[in-house]
């Protein structure tokens, strides 16, 4: 325990510096702004923001990539409630009340009641976050590797396979993701894979360049012409310091008890499904209304601007936001693509996700897990008296904001390595991602299998080697087996949901 | 969002080509590693190895995905081409001229070509916009970030 206090303590000291403060600020502002906007999501965001941390030291990027991650669900419920048009995937279930809230003139209340829940929705997440994280890295250290082979084959899948409209083909985009991943060259044995002698490709395909094309470009490919200009009724007073300002936030009190009881149960949805590989935000959203409504006493008033039907899957989608970044940062598997941006990131940076991290960049481990709090509480203070703002940014034209998306998303490849051809990689990419989604294939397993795909090839070979060339191997562990059978069943799942007739869309990731 | 079943293919057109591309895809991949590098054992792989699996496992994904869409209806495909043409020609403008001319002629040709896949094209809203964009890319990037750039060069 007092461990623990001290490396609070320490975590607290790295992220009051000056410049984790302003990167941490930055990352939340940003987190809420393309929150706010529909029409680009966190993904896009943190790809368009990896060059720029390669300006900076590691912990100051992971904390301004996390900062955006958790802040685009602040900011996503407030597009959901103002204009029925959720900013985020995971703040669309939002909508359902919060929109009807906003028609009966409580558009006040239903930001305030969001704001706080996303609030206790991360608080319970982080308090998660800290106390299992260096638990888990524990057990992680005990992992050979099979047991990697085995978890990273089991978090490809899930994340696959649950959270898509089509099984299959989200299994087949990250196979094909693997496959991107094994251009360049060959860790064990010096030799050049698919570079076709091009220079720029001994070293692989860019992180940057792929995540840029398949979420920035294609889907600026994909928005220009079809969003159209909204207009929020909307009209706070843009002084917070008037009464008048406030008073239309007040719940009142029948609404005030309903908050903490829902956001509570929310949370607890969210910390468990975000821990877990393949169930992110947005399905811990989705699932933590559907408790909601199935719980409540006069199920009826759902959809007519129940509270509950706001506080809950906004506390569940903040809370999962934090505990995704456990499995993350203690074992290096990522549970979403978000998360396999981070992964990215740190890598490029030269830290190796896993095990190790806490102990080895304690600095940066908990520095991140002070810099959740400080986030959070800047982002209460920008959400609520500051709503003024981004209500006026809600009436950007998209005719303004494409082309600027475009020109950082293009500065941004180029400033990598001032290389025109990580540029034309991207837009070759923009183009395949457009594609892609033109046959509604969806491009986040893709780049899931692209982040995992060369730590698995090496996790299997080690494996191999080990075992003398038996893949028994894989089965007679027994945290090994247990994966392999829990990726079996998901797999079978998926092919039986393939063959039976088409289902409802799914909820697609976050982009 | 979803057609009525008036517009509704007997074939999901999507999904057999997808798949059909991937087949395609994964075989090629697969020979190309079995061709070019060494397979080793099972034991002790070559780099060739695990390639060559990843490649036959996204054909046959890609041959199931195609087959299913056979036997089920879909909706139809619409390529929307003038934005795909306008933001894959504006960032193609600007790799030929960021090396030739600098980063801010580089984003003023991007934003213009961009500007065209939407209409109506405003001229004047799409010149400040440039202008301002060009300004903002360089003080950020090369004076916040220290990013060694080169707003303007004559290098054709």
């Amino acid at each position: 325990m007092s461990d623990l206090l001290a490396n609070l303590a320490m975590g607290f000291s790295v992220a009051f510096s000056l410049k984790s403060l302003f990167w941490c600020f930055v990352g939340v502002f940003l987190g809420t702004f393309i929150g706010v906007l529909p029409g680009i999501g966190p993904l896009a965001t943190i790809s368009m923001l990896l060059p720029v941390t390669f300006h900076l030291d590691a912990t100051s990027a992971i904390i301004m990539l996390a900062g955006i991650y958790y802040g685009a669900n602040y900011g996503g419920s407030t597009a959901s409630i103002l204009l029925n048009l959720p900013g985020t995937p995971s703040s669309a279930v939002t909508c359902l009340d919060g929109y009807p809230m906003a028609k009966q003139g409580r558009a006040g209340v239903a930001l305030m009641a969001t704001t706080l829940a996303s609030f206790i929705g991360s608080s319970i997440g982080i308090l998660l976050f800290t106390g299992f994280a260096p638990a888990l890295a524990e057990v992680g250290l005990k992992f050979g590797p099979a047991e990697y082979f085995a978890m990273m084959l089991l978090g490809l899948v899930a994340a696959s396979t649950v959270a898509t409209g089509a099984p299959i083909k989200g299994v087949a985009m990250v196979v094909v993701g693997v496959a991107l991943g094994l251009v360049g060259t060959d860790v064990q044995t010096g030799q050049q894979r698919f570079t076709f002698g091009l220079l720029p490709l001994a070293d692989g395909i860019g992180l940057v360049s792929l995540a840029m094309g398949l979420f920035g470009i294609a889907e600026v490919i994909n928005s220009v012409g079809r969003v159209a200009r909204q207009e929020s009724t909307y009209r706070s007073s843009v002084l917070p310091w008037t009464r008048d300002f406030w008073r239309a936030m007040d719940p009142g009190r029948e609404d005030w008890r309903r908050i903490p009881g829902s956001s509570v149960r929310g949370s607890a949805v969210g910390s468990f499904f975000g821990a877990l590989p393949g169930t992110g935000p947005t399905i811990s959203a989705f699932l933590s209304y559907a408790l909601e409504k199935k719980i409540a006493r006069d199920p009826k008033r759902f959809g007519h601007g129940a509270i509950e039907g706001i506080a809950s899957p906004e506390a569940a989608n903040n809370a999962a936001a934090q505990t995704a970044f456990i499995p993350t940062l203690t074992l290096g598997i990522p549970g979403d693509v978000v998360m396999a941006l981070m992964l990215g990131a740190l890598i490029i940076q030269g830290i190796q996700p896993g095990p190790r991290l806490v102990v080895e960049h304690p600095q940066l481990f908990w520095g991140l897990a002070a810099s959740f709090w400080i986030g959070n509480v800047m982002l209460v203070i920008l959400n609520l008296p500051l709503i003024g703002i981004w209500v006026a940014i809600l009436r950007i034209p998209y005719s303004i904001l494409y082309p600027s998306i475009l020109v950082f998303l293009v500065i941004g490849v180029y400033s990598v390595n001032n290389s025109v051809f990580d540029v034309v990689t991207c837009v070759l990419f923009g183009v395949i991602g457009y594609a892609m989604n033109l046959m509604r294939f969806e491009p986040a397993p893709l780049l899931l299998g692209f982040v995992l795909g060369p730590l698995m090839e090496e996790h299997l070979r080690r494996a191999m080697l080990l075992a003398r060339g038996d893949p028994m191997v894989f089965l007679q562990r027994p945290i090994s087996a247990t994966f392999v059978a829990i990726t079996a069943a998901l797999l079978l799942l998926a092919l039986w949901s393939s063959v039976k007739p088409k289902r409802a869309e799914g909820f697609s990731a976050p982009v | 969002m979803r057609p009525g079943p008036a517009v509704m293919r007997r074939v999901d057109l999507a999904d057999v080509v997808g798949g059909l591309l991937l087949v395609a895809f994964g075989l090629w991949f697969a020979s190309y590693a079995l061709e070019h590098y060494a397979y080793g054992t099972a034991r002790r792989m070559g780099p060739g190895y695990f390639p060559a699996w990843v490649g036959f496992l996204v054909a046959g994904l890609g041959g199931v995905i195609a087959l299913l869409g056979l036997v089920r209806p879909g909706d139809p495909i619409f390529i929307r081409f003038r934005p795909l043409l306008a933001v894959t020609t504006a960032t193609a403008a600007f790799a030929l001229t960021v090396e030739r001319f600098g980063v801010v002629p580089a984003v003023v040709v991007l934003v213009f070509v961009a500007a065209l896949g939407e209409s109506p094209f405003r001229l004047v809203r799409t010149a400040l916009l440039a202008l301002g964009l060009a300004a903002l890319a360089v003080m950020l990037f090369a004076w916040g970030l220290g990013i060694p750039f080169q707003p303007f060069r004559w290098n054709p």
